[in-house]
């Protein structure tokens, strides 16, 4: 019977639905995080009367046929990429990305990363570094008698000293943007790498066509909303549940046919 | 005598195909664009099964085809550009390397090179049946509800939207697509496309339950039929064969 492998098909993919739901739920407090999707696909369907076939000698065509189907899949898990709400931390090196575009962070392997959660810090050597110590990209200096940085939505890094008005420019910041978002790599603490199916990175200044802008003092919050994830999650349970019942009561039918005499 | 047996054998086995096509329709409850199905039954118009000294027609049970609900499921917000939900009728037309596939789960993405497509790759059609070509730097995407595709303010595609005389002769081939099985799509020159929404499965929760718990009840009753047959064959054995 066919019945008992499709709704175990159903299961388990309600339970990847759970599993997404509740990593959703689980970053829910982490910065910039964006939340993921689990999408499914009908599987093969199985031709027991073929659309089109001749049902007698005089060619009369079946109109419809008979197609049953045999469950469902996951398609892929896909990463909603809208924007987060902005918080203010009041952090001169705190920064959030109005609008499309990544940081772009150089990883200890020397390789490229991109990230949204702009929780800066300074390292040792005076670099702008992510919350792990990897240099963000280009790569900028910040002086240790700097009395204040300024950044503004252009991404230029500004360096404001004791005595002295007038702010220096000390770098610039670069964002890069990606023709198709939903295709970047999660590789955890925020990370994302670039693929074939991501494109490759398009870099440039923040706040040109096309390019989001910086705001400086900011960062951005997981786009998690928790009550679409609860919503989500009492659906996942009672899909869940329902294909629990298909398969008691294939069992059920079983039964009857074997305890004929 | 027997022709009651067969007859329940032909029941049983039209159910049991009617539980796969429900446990098929509740495993795709959370299926994007997913339509629910029915199998449709017919008295077999052959009458092979018949009586001497019986009624005139004993037909067996069978299956006709499968009855489609094509109606709308319910639109499910996103928040992602590229997510597009068609409201009333019509399908979206891809390009597969089977040939063209038309579809109502409208959550495409964009591929490096610009191109429009569905989760596999495979490419989304404009009207006149190009694949549709953004420039992936142009920034946001804007899908006017008559499917006009515009970038920058400024509309670059429009977005092909078929719909079928014949929806009977549509055939599914998995991954939520139907091939055309030989009916004509028919443009729609004037769709209702939905941005940042996708369709959900058009599966009634308590609709499936209910005929799982018909189907499963029937298939009993089928079952009791040959079991009575049996006992009463055995019966008329046991008395006819007394000495």
């Amino acid at each position: 019977m066919r019945a008992l492998a499709t709704a175990a098909t159903g299961m388990e993919a309600q339970q990847l639905n759970v599993e997404v739901i509740s990593h959703n739920i689980a970053n829910m407090n982490t910065t910039a995080f964006k939340r993921q999707r689990a999408e499914f696909q009908d599987l093969l369907y199985q031709n027991v009367q073929s659309v089109g076939a001749n049902s007698s000698d005089a060619g009369t065509i079946v109109p419809t046929g008979v197609q049953i189907g045999l469950g469902v899949a996951a398609g892929s898990v896909y990463r909603i990429t809208e924007q987060g709400s902005l918080s203010q931390t009041g952090n001169e090196l705190d920064l959030a990305i109005s609008g499309s575009g990544w940081f772009r962070v150089q990883l200890p392997n020397g390789g490229d990363a991109y990230t949204r959660a702009g929780s800066f810090s300074k390292s040792p050597d005076g670099q702008l570094v992510t919350a792990d110590g990897y240099t963000v990209m280009p790569g900028i200096a910040l002086p240790d008698e700097a009395r204040a940085i300024a950044i503004n939505a252009q991404g230029q890094v500004q360096a404001l000293f004791d005595n002295d008005p007038a702010p220096q420019t000390i770098g610039q910041l670069e964002v890069a943007v990606f023709a198709n978002e939903a295709g970047l790599e999660g590789m955890g603490e925020n990370l994302y790498l670039e693929t074939a199916a991501s494109g490759a990175a398009n870099i440039g200044a923040p706040g040109q066509a096309g390019f989001g802008t910086v705001r400086q003092g900011f960062v951005e919050a997981s786009n998690v909303d928790a009550v679409t994830e609860i919503t989500a999650l009492i659906q996942a349970q009672r899909a869940y549940e329902m294909n629990a019942r298909i398969i008691t009561a294939a069992d059920e039918m079983l039964a009857t046919s074997s305890n004929l005499r | 005598m027997d022709n009651a047996m067969m007859i329940g054998l032909s029941r049983q086995m039209t159910l049991r195909r009617a539980m796969d096509v429900t446990a098929n329709n509740i495993a795709n409850a959370s299926t994007t664009g997913f339509k629910a199905e029915r199998l449709l039954l017919q008295a077999n118009p052959a009458t092979p099964a018949r009586a001497l000294d019986g009624p005139q027609r004993l037909n067996y049970v069978d299956e006709i085809g499968i009855g489609r609900d094509f109606s709308q499921g319910l639109l499910e917000p996103t928040g992602r550009p590229l997510d597009l939900a068609i409201e009333g009728e019509g399908f979206f037309v891809l390009d597969t390397e089977a040939g063209e596939r038309f579809t109502r789960d409208g959550r495409f993405m964009m591929d490096p090179e610009g191109a429009i497509t569905a989760s596999d790759g495979s490419r989304v059609l404009d009207t006149v049946g190009q694949p549709i070509i953004l420039d992936p730097q142009a920034g946001a995407i804007e899908v006017s509800a008559s499917g006009e595709i515009a970038q920058n303010g400024a509309v670059v595609a429009q977005l092909g939207v078929v719909r079928f005389d014949a929806m009977s002769a549509l055939q599914k081939t998995g991954d939520n697509r139907f091939a055309a099985g030989g009916a004509e799509p028919e443009p729609i020159f004037t769709p209702v496309v939905r941005q940042g929404f996708s369709e959900g499965s058009n599966v009634r929760a308590i609709l499936e339950i209910t005929r799982m718990l018909e189907v499963s009840r029937a298939y009993s009753s089928a079952t009791r039929l040959v079991n009575n047959t049996d006992e009463l064959s055995k019966k008329a054995l046991e008395r006819l064969g007394r000495p």
